[in-house]
Parts: structure tokens; sequence; C-alpha cells
């Protein structure tokens, strides 16, 4: 084993970042659209009341 | 057995903004945890510097297990009280148990390939590791292609109990079968240069996984507290 191990080291911190950053955008874009729809479904229940 | 109609939200949405702080802490250790791991450890005797990359392959393994007992608990819960919270907190832990079974699928392989010469073999640990994550992916589906809402909890909740089962046999694989993987690593079967970081990197990756259910979680109650206000609509504006 050699130095040029290095190389699968930086690529496996690589992947987990890659990976847990992009679950985490997903979330954070998730939470945005669903908030979204869920006040235009309040919204449009509130226009049913009326 | 009956469960409570879905028609009746049975849950409070939580506030998506609340776990801020916690997330940016949980990110926070993360990075202190890899940089305190790959600074302090010394390089392993027989594989040199690619040790480290156990820092977040193993943390990553028990995550995946931890997440999927989480599937069975609340599964279970849901098949027995017929909550639909239970439900809604089943599937954020599968979601966000699948992501680390692949990512540890992937680590596992970039570990492999210096170390045994192969980046894939067909080997008891990996096969099954791979099963689970299948079966998981499955559950994903599952959820995404059942409508009905009552018919998607109890279903994904049965298919969630039985591919959590998987889990122990994951775990035991090595032991089982004759296997290229090692046998389980813990801080009881290591050099102690190599304990902290392994345990700080698991507390890390443990409060990630708790603040990604949590965010998957509202995610999940968003979606169907806005199902229950078209279905109040739909049924002459009553609240939702």
């Amino acid at each position: 084993m050699t130095g040029s191990n290095w190389m699968f080291v930086i690529a496996a911190y690589s992947v987990t970042w890659v990976v847990i950053l992009g679950y985490f955008a997903r979330l954070y874009r998730g939470v945005r659209r669903e908030q979204s729809a869920y006040d235009a479904a309040l919204a449009g229940t509130v226009e049913e009341e009326r | 057995m009956t469960f409570p109609s879905m028609t009746a939200r049975s849950f409070v949405v939580p506030r998506p903004g609340a776990w801020r702080w916690f997330g940016a802490f949980a990110f926070g250790f993360l990075i202190f945890t890899q940089i305190l791991a790959i600074m302090t450890s010394p390089p392993d005797r027989d594989m040199g510097d690619l040790q480290k990359i156990m820092y977040v392959h193993v943390p990553a393994a028990w995550i995946t297990f931890l997440s999927f007992f989480v599937v069975l608990l609340f599964s279970a819960r849901y098949l027995w009280k017929g909550r639909e919270k239970d439900d809604l907190l089943a599937a954020a832990a599968a979601e966000v148990g699948a992501t680390f079974n692949g990512l540890a699928l992937l680590l596992g392989m970039i570990w492999g390939r210096p170390a045994w010469g192969v980046w894939w073999t067909w080997d008891a640990r990996l096969t099954s590791t791979l099963v689970l994550f299948l079966i998981f992916i499955g559950y994903l589906a599952l959820r995404a292609f059942v409508d009905d809402a009552q018919r998607r909890a109890q279903w994904s909740a049965v298919v969630g109990a039985l591919g959590a089962i998987n889990v122990p046999i994951v775990y035991m694989s090595v032991r089982w079968w004759r296997t290229l993987h090692q046998i389980q690593s813990n801080p009881a079967s290591m050099d102690p240069a190599y304990v902290l970081g392994l345990r700080a990197n698991a507390f890390a990756f443990l409060f990630i996984m708790i603040y990604f259910i949590r965010q998957r979680y509202v995610i999940a109650c968003l979606q169907r507290a806005t199902e229950h206000a078209a279905e109040a609509v739909a049924l002459g504006g009553q609240q939702a």
C-alpha cells in the first residue's frame, strides 16, 4: 500500500459529502415546495369556507 | 384490525425551521470529527492510509442499520395502533436509511478496489447489503405508486417491518458465511488509536441521521396535511 491510496481516501470523503449535501439540498427544496403547497391548500380551504 | 379514518388529520405539522441550529451543529460536528480522525490516526500496518475510509464507511453502515430499526419500530407501532404519525416517521426513516445504505455500498466499493483488487464481489456481506438496499428502494417505490393513503401505510408498514428483519442477517453475514469482508469493526476490536475517530464520526453521522429524519418527516407531514386540506375542500370546506 502506498501514498496513491490517498486518491481512494479523497474519493471516499468526496462521495460522502456529495451524498450528504445532495440529500440535504433535496430535503431543503422539498420542505419549501411542500410548505408552499400546504399554504395554497389552506388558502383554498379558507376560500371555500367563505 | 381497524384503522382510524385517514381523512381526519391526527398529527401536528412541525415547524420546518425549528431544528435549523441542530442541523448546523450536526454538519459542523461532522466536519470537526472528520478532520480529527484524519489528523490523529496513524496509518494502519497493513492498509496504510486506506484505513481512514473506515471513519465514513463504518458509521454509514451503522446508521443504515439504525435507520431501518427505526422503520421497524414505527411500522410495528403503526400496525398496532394505526396512527398516521407512525407511518410518516417510518417512511422518513426508510428514505434516510436507504440513502446511507447506498452511501455505505459506494464507500465499500471505493475501499474494496485497492484493498481486494475488485470494485465488487458477490460476497455474503456485500450481497446481503445490496439486497437490503433494494428492499428499501422497493419500499419507497411502493409508497410512490399507491395513491390510497391507508392502503399505502398498511402495505409499507408490512414491507418495512419485513425488510428490517434483514438487518441482523446483514450484520451476522460475516460470521455465518465465509466472506472476503472482515468481521465487524467495533471499538473493542481495534487499535486504541482509531477508537476516538470512529466513535466521534459515529456520533456525527447519528446527529446527521436524526436531522435528516426530522426534516423528511416535516415534508411527509406537509404532504399529508395538504392531502387532508384538499379532502376537506372536496367534502365541503371543513377545517383541515
